[in-house]
C-alpha cells in the first residue's frame, strides 16, 4: 500500500510547524534576552516600590523649653474587609485601637467597600502597632498629628499643620521651612501576600528631621496674660481683646494673647491674628507719638500751657471735644489728662510733611517685620490726601489705622530710649540633636527719637499712672508708666455712638523698662468704655501677675544667675521641665536640692521656683506633674492655698490655670474645692480670707513679688 | 517482527521529562496560592502528583492496548465524548463564567480534553478510508466535518473559544493532510471564518482580549494585567532564571500561574534555558509523532499518530504563544506540565497510544541491543527517508 505520507501536504504541515516553533523561539529570545533590562526594571519597580519616608516635623518650644507644639505619631486605621478574618480576638484588638465596639466594626464590615476607615489620629502602643501591622486586612497609614500639649498659646499665633505636613498659618507657616525637614525615601519589597515590608539592607535615604524652634514666648507670662485677658473680656463684656508683652530692648515678644468674648462683635476674625493683621484707630494712646514729635522737634516744651476751652472747641477745621472740661493745662498735664483740644492746639500749626515722615519713621504705615504671615501695614494716608481735619485728628489717634503690634513697638521705642526695634517671635533654632542652628538677634530699625525726649516721655507716662487717666494701672511697689486710650470705632461713614476700643499701653518699671505691655479691648460694654477703667486694670493685673510669677521684673544682677558664678552655698535652680519623676529626683540630687512632688506620674510642667532662680543649697523646689492622659483634658489639681496671702494664693492659682474668687482679706482660711481635687483648667476656686491665724509658708520666698 | 516491542524511547523520555518538570514547577508556582486558599502549600502539588501517577498508569495501559481497538469502537468513542460534552449543560460545574467541568464520582473532569482525542480517533478512521472517498463531499468530507462542527459548537457554547479554534484548526489541518479537495476545504474555512466574525460580536471578552493583545501597554491593570505579568515573569528570568522556587510572579501577581501560565513561571525561574528546552521537547514530541506516523503499519495508525501529535503540539504552541503575548489570552493548558487532571491524564494516555503505534512500526527496527539507545544512524535514516518525500511528492 502506498503511503500518502510522502505527500507534499504533510511536508507543508511540517514546514509550518518548524516556522511556528521558530516564531515562539524568537519571541522568547526577544522578551527574555533582548528586552530583559526594560522588563526587569518594570518588575523591580512593582516589587520594590520606592516610598516616601516622611521627616518628623520639628517641635515648637517656648523660651524655657516648654513644648508648645509637638508632632505625635498617629495613624489612620482602616481595614480591607475582603482580607479581614472574622475573628473575635482580632476584632477585639481592632476595636480597642479604634476605641469603638466590636459590634460597630461588624456593622461597618457589612458594607461592600474595598476599604473602610475605622478611625483617624489613632495613637498606638508598640504592642498594638506590632499586632495590627501584621494582621491581614488591616491598614495603618501614618497620619502625624500636631499637638499643643499645654494649650497655653493663642491658636492663631501658633498656627496649625495641614494634612500634608506643611504649616497652614501663624508660626507653623512662617517657619515651615525650618520645621519641616527634608523627606527621604525607602525601598520596600512585597511579601507573599502582596504586603509591603522593608528589608534591612534595602536602599533608602533617611529623612532629615525638622529643626526645633524656640520662641521668645515665655509660657508663664503667656499664661498670666491669657488668664487676665480672658477674665477682662468677660468682665467688660467686650467682643474681643488682645494683649502683647514685649521686651523693649530686644523686641522679643514674651506673650501675645487674644480672646474672643461672648458678644459677637463687629471686629471678629477667625483666620487672622488680630494683633498683627487687624487695624484699629488707636485713640489717645497715639498721643505719645504726637508728643514725641512735638518734643523732638522742639515745637513745644513740657511746661508750655494751652487753654482747654472748657471741653469743646470750634476750630476752622471742625469741632473737637474733651471727656472732661479743662481750663489751662501745661503740655505735660495735657498728656496726663489726655486733653484732645490742647493736643490739637499744640500740633495744629506744624508741617504736615514733617509730621507724616515722623510717623513713617515710627513704623506706622509699614510692617513691623515680625515673622508672621498676613501682617498688616496699617493705614497711613499721604499728606496730599489729607483734609484740613486730618492732621489734628491723627494727632489724637483718629484717621489712622494701626495694628496692636505697631503701637506696642512704638511704646518700646520710647521705653528703650528711642530705638525702634523689630518685634521677634523666634528666639533660636536647634536641630533634632539639640545643636544650635540659628540664633535670632535683636534688630534695631532706626533711632526715632533722642534719649532725652524718650526720658521726658517716660516721665509723662508715669504721671498718667500716678495721677492721670491711668491711675488704675498702678501696681503696689512697682513704678508703672503708660497711656490710656479710648477710641470710637468708625464704620466708614462716621463714628459709631456706643462702640469703643479701650486700650492701655505701658511699660514697667518706668525708669528702665523691662517690658512693654499693650492691652486692647474691643467694644467693651458702655460702663467699661474708657481705657483708664478697663484696659488699665487688665494691665495692672498682668504686671502684678508677671511680678509674682516670673523673674522678668527682678533686677538682673541679683536674680538671673549664671551657673558659673555661684556664690557660696547658693545654687541656681535648674529647669525640671518635661522631666519624669525619677529623672527629676536624679537631677535634684545632683544639685543638692530637695524636691516636692505633686504626684509621681507624668512629666514636670511647672516648678517653683523657676529655672535660674538662686536659692540656698538644700532648698525646696515644688514640682507639678502632668501625665500624658491629662494633657488633653487639662485637669489640674487644686493647690493647697491655706494660710497663704491673697497674692500668693492668686499666683498659685494662675500658675495652675485656675481662676480665683476672693472674699475677705488677709490669709486664706478656706478654699473650695479642697486642695488636691482635680478640676478642669480654667475653673474657679473660691477663697475665703481672714486674719485669724497666720501660717508661715516655708522656704517659698522666691520671686520678688512675695517679698514686696 | 515478533521481537520485544521497541517503544519510541525518545518520545517516552521527552514526555517523562515534561511531566517531571511539571511536577517541580507546579509545586513552585502553586504553593503560594495553595497556602493562601487552602492553608497548605502542598494542596495543588499533592493533587497534581496523584494525577501524574494516574496519568502514567494510563500511559502504560494505552501503551499495551493494541491501537487497532480504537478503530473498531471509534464511532462509540466519539458518541461518548459528545455525550459527555452535552451532559455538561445539565450537570456542569461553572468556573469563572464557563461551564467546562463535569463531576464524575469524585473526579472533576474537563470532557473537552478527552473529546479532542476521540475526535482524532474518529478522523483517523475516516481519513484512512482513502483519498477517493474523502473527495466525495457527502460520504467522505462531511462526516468528519460534521463531527468536528458538532463538537466545536458544544465546546463553543460552554464557552471555550480557544478549544473551538483548536478543534477547527486541527480538523482543517488533518483534512488537508488527508487529501481532501481544496474546494471543500476552502468552503469550510470560509464558513468557519464567517461564523467566527459573527461570534466576535457576541462575545465581548474575546474582542477585548484581542484588543489587549494589539495595544497591551494601554491597560496594565485590567485585562492586560495577566499578559503583562506574564511578560514580566519572562523578562526577569533572563538566561538562567532566578532559580526554582525563587520567582516573584507567583506571589499573587500572575493569576493562573500553576495552570495556563506555568510556562511564564518556567521562564522566570529557569530562564531562557528552561523555556527553550520545553519548546524543543514539544518540537521533539511532534517530530517523533511524525516519524511514528510515517512508520505506522496502516493508514489508520498514520493518521492517528499524526492527529495525536498535532493535538499535543498545537495545544502547547498556542499556550506558549499566549503566555508570551503573541496570541490573546486563551484557556489552553501546557500539555504534560500544567496543573489540570483531565489535560494531563488525557495527554499521557494519548502519548501511550503514540508509543503503542511506535511498537508496531512497519520498518524493521535495529537490533534490540542498539535499539535501546537510539544511535545517530537511525536519526539520519529517518531524515533520509523524509528527504525524497519532499522532492518526489505528488503534485496535484
Amino acid at each position: 500500500m502506498k503511503s500518502r505520507f510522502s505527500d507534499w501536504r504533510i511536508n507543508t504541515v511540517t514546514v509550518l510547524s518548524v516556522v511556528v516553533v521558530c516564531v515562539i523561539f524568537l519571541r522568547i529570545v526577544h522578551i527574555q534576552i533582548a528586552n530583559h533590562e526594560d522588563i526587569n526594571e518594570d518588575a523591580r519597580n512593582r516589587l520594590h516600590p520606592r516610598v516616601a519616608w516622611t521627616a518628623r516635623r520639628g517641635s515648637i518650644f517656648d523660651r524655657n523649653g516648654l513644648p508648645l507644639a509637638v508632632t505625635n505619631r498617629t495613624y489612620v486605621l482602616g481595614v480591607t474587609p475582603r482580607d479581614l478574618p472574622d475573628d473575635d480576638d482580632k476584632l477585639e484588638v481592632l476595636s480597642d485601637a479604634a476605641s469603638t465596639t466590636r459590634s460597630f466594626i461588624r456593622c461597618l464590615l457589612k458594607r461592600k467597600d474595598t476599604y473602610i476607615r475605622l478611625a483617624r489620629k489613632v495613637s498606638l502602643s508598640c504592642q498594638q502597632e506590632k499586632i495590627l501591622s501584621s494582621m491581614p486586612g488591616v491598614r495603618l497609614d501614618p497620619d502625624p498629628e500636631r499637638m499643643n500639649p499645654f494649650h497655653c498659646m493663642t491658636p492663631l499665633l501658633l498656627g496649625s499643620v495641614g494634612s500634608d505636613g506643611s504649616g497652614t498659618g501663624g508660626i507653623e507657616l512662617s517657619f515651615s521651612d525650618l520645621l519641616r525637614g527634608t523627606d527621604g525615601w525607602k525601598v520596600y519589597s512585597r511579601d507573599a501576600e502582596g504586603r509591603l515590608y522593608r528589608r534591612a539592607d534595602a536602599p533608602g535615604r533617611k529623612p532629615e528631621n525638622g529643626h526645633d524652634l524656640y520662641l521668645t514666648i515665655d509660657s508663664r507670662v503667656q499664661a498670666i496674660v491669657d488668664f487676665e485677658l480672658e477674665q477682662a473680656v468677660s468682665r467688660c463684656g467686650a467682643a474681643s481683646g488682645a494683649a502683647v508683652v514685649v521686651d523693649p530692648w530686644t523686641g522679643e515678644i514674651y506673650a501675645l494673647a487674644e480672646k474672643e468674648g461672648a458678644k459677637a462683635g463687629k471686629i471678629k476674625n477667625e483666620a487672622a491674628l488680630y494683633s498683627t493683621s487687624c487695624i484699629y484707630e488707636p485713640g489717645s494712646t497715639f498721643k505719645l507719638i504726637t508728643s514725641a514729635y512735638l518734643l523732638e522737634r522742639g515745637e513745644v516744651d513740657a511746661y508750655d500751657v494751652f487753654y482747654g476751652e472748657e471741653g469743646e472747641a470750634d476750630f476752622w477745621f471742625g469741632t473737637f471735644r474733651d471727656a472732661h472740661k479743662f481750663g489751662w493745662l501745661t503740655f505735660k498735664e495735657t498728656f496726663k489728662k489726655s486733653s484732645n483740644i490742647c493736643t490739637i492746639k499744640a500740633v495744629m500749626n506744624t508741617d504736615r510733611e514733617d509730621f507724616y515722615s515722623f510717623l513713617l519713621r515710627f513704623g506706622f504705615g509699614s510692617r513691623t517685620g515680625i515673622s508672621l504671615p498676613a501682617e498688616s501695614a496699617g493705614t497711613l494716608r499721604k499728606p496730599e490726601d489729607w483734609s484740613g481735619r486730618s492732621l489734628p485728628s491723627m494727632a489724637i489717634g483718629q484717621e489712622i489705622g494701626v495694628t496692636v503690634l505697631q503701637m506696642a513697638m512704638a511704646y518700646c521705642a520710647v521705653a528703650n530710649g528711642g530705638n525702634l526695634m523689630v518685634p521677634r517671635i523666634a528666639h533660636e533654632v536647634r536641630d533634632s540633636e539639640g545643636e544650635l542652628v540659628r540664633e535670632f538677634s535683636p534688630v534695631s530699625v532706626r533711632r526715632v527719637i533722642s534719649p532725652g525726649t524718650a526720658r521726658k516721655l517716660r516721665e509723662f507716662c508715669r504721671d498718667v499712672v500716678v495721677d492721670g487717666t491711668g491711675v488704675r494701672a498702678a501696681v503696689d511697689g512697682i513704678d508703672v508708666a503708660g497711656k490710656t486710650g479710648t477710641a470710637q470705632v468708625a464704620d466708614g461713614s462716621g463714628y459709631l455712638q456706643n462702640t469703643w476700643v479701650a486700650s492701655f499701653a505701658g511699660f514697667v518699671p518706668a525708669d528702665k523698662p523691662r517690658f512693654v505691655c499693650m492691652v486692647v479691648l474691643n467694644e467693651p460694654a458702655s460702663d467699661w468704655q474708657y481705657g483708664g477703667l478697663s484696659s488699665a486694670v487688665v494691665f495692672s493685673e498682668i504686671v502684678e501677675g508677671i511680678n509674682l510669677a516670673s523673674d522678668l521684673l527682678v533686677p538682673e544682677a541679683d536674680w538671673i544667675v549664671d551657673s558659673t558664678r555661684l556664690q557660696g552655698d547658693m545654687i541656681a535652680v535648674p529647669s525640671f521641665f518635661r522631666l519624669r519623676c525619677a529623672e527629676a529626683a536624679q537631677l535634684a540630687n545632683d544639685c543638692d536640692l530637695n524636691i516636692i512632688f505633686s504626684s509621681d506620674e507624668g512629666e514636670v510642667y511647672s516648678q517653683i521656683p523657676g529655672p535660674g532662680t538662686l536659692i540656698k543649697k538644700g532648698g525646696r523646689v515644688d514640682l507639678s506633674f502632668i501625665s500624658g492622659g491629662d494633657r488633653k483634658k487639662s485637669g489640674v489639681a487644686v493647690p493647697d492655698l491655706m494660710g497663704l496671702s491673697i497674692r500668693q494664693a492668686r499666683r498659685m492659682l494662675i500658675e495652675s490655670g485656675l481662676r480665683s474668687r476672693v472674699a475677705g482679706s488677709g490669709a486664706v482660711l478656706r478654699q473650695d474645692p479642697a486642695p488636691g481635687r482635680k478640676v478642669l483648667r480654667g475653673s474657679t476656686v473660691s477663697i475665703r480670707c481672714g486674719t485669724s491665724k497666720k501660717r508661715e509658708c516655708g522656704g517659698l520666698t522666691l520671686a520678688g513679688g512675695a517679698a514686696r | 517482527m515478533k521481537k520485544k516491542p521497541a517503544y519510541d524511547l525518545k518520545l517516552f523520555y521527552a514526555v517523562i521529562s515534561l511531566v517531571a518538570l511539571g511536577l517541580v514547577m507546579v509545586f513552585s508556582a502553586s504553593w503560594v496560592i495553595a497556602r493562601e486558599q487552602f492553608s497548605s502549600p502542598f494542596f495543588f502539588f499533592q493533587r497534581h502528583a496523584i494525577r501524574v501517577a494516574l496519568g502514567l498508569l494510563c500511559l502504560y495501559v494505552f501503551m499495551k492496548i493494541p491501537y487497532g481497538i480504537f478503530r473498531r469502537f471509534n464511532f462509540w468513542i466519539l458518541c461518548g465524548a459528545l455525550l459527555m460534552l452535552a451532559s455538561i449543560f445539565i450537570w456542569g460545574k461553572s468556573v469563572r463564567g464557563a461551564d467546562r467541568w463535569l463531576k464524575v464520582f469524585v473526579f472533576t473532569i474537563q470532557p473537552v480534553e478527552v473529546a479532542k482525542y476521540s475526535l482524532m480517533i474518529f478522523f483517523a478512521v475516516r481519513l484512512a478510508e482513502g483519498r477517493k472517498k474523502l473527495s466525495d463531499l457527502e460520504k467522505g468530507f462531511l462526516p468528519p466535518v460534521g463531527a468536528a462542527v458538532a463538537m466545536a459548537v458544544m465546546v463553543g457554547l460552554q464557552p471555550n473559544i480557544s478549544n473551538v479554534v483548536l478543534i477547527i484548526g486541527l480538523t482543517m489541518t488533518l483534512l488537508f493532510v488527508g487529501g481532501c479537495r481544496f474546494r471543500h476545504l476552502g468552503a469550510f474555512a470560509g464558513t468557519a471564518a464567517l461564523a467566527a466574525a459573527l461570534l466576535l460580536y457576541r462575545m465581548e471578552y474575546v474582542v477585548q482580549r484581542v484588543l489587549v493583545l494589539l495595544k497591551r501597554s494601554d491597560d496594565v491593570s485590567g485585562i492586560g494585567w495577566q499578559v503583562n505579568q506574564s511578560l514580566i515573569a519572562f523578562g526577569s528570568g533572563f538566561i538562567f532564571g532566578c532559580g526554582p522556587g525563587k520567582g516573584h510572579q507567583k506571589y499573587m501577581f500572575l493569576p493562573d500561574a500553576h495552570t495556563d501560565f506555568i510556562y511564564s513561571i518556567i521562564g522566570e525561574e529557569l530562564g531562557f534555558v528552561g523555556t527553550a528546552i520545553v519548546l524543543l521537547l514539544f518540537a521533539l514530541i511532534f517530530r517523533r509523532s511524525l516519524r511514528i506516523a510515517k512508520r505506522a503499519p496502516n493508514e489508520f495508525g498514520r493518521f492517528l499518530a499524526l492527529g495525536i501529535g498535532l493535538t499535543i503540539f498545537a495545544t502547547a504552541i498556542i499556550n506558549m504563544a499566549m503566555t508570551t503575548g503573541i496570541l490573546p489570552t486563551a484557556g489552553l493548558p501546557l500539555p504534560f506540565v500544567s496543573y489540570g487532571g483531565s489535560s494531563l491524564v488525557a495527554s499521557l494516555a494519548a502519548a501511550g497510544i503514540l508509543l503503542n503505534i511506535s511498537t508496531q512500526a512497519r520498518d524493521p527496527e535495529p537490533p534490540a541491543g542498539r535499539g535501546r539507545t537510539r544511535s545517530m544512524k537511525n536519526i539520519s535514516y529517518a531524515r533520509r527517508s523524509a528527504a525524497p518525500c519532499a522532492d518526489g511528492g505528488r503534485k496535484r
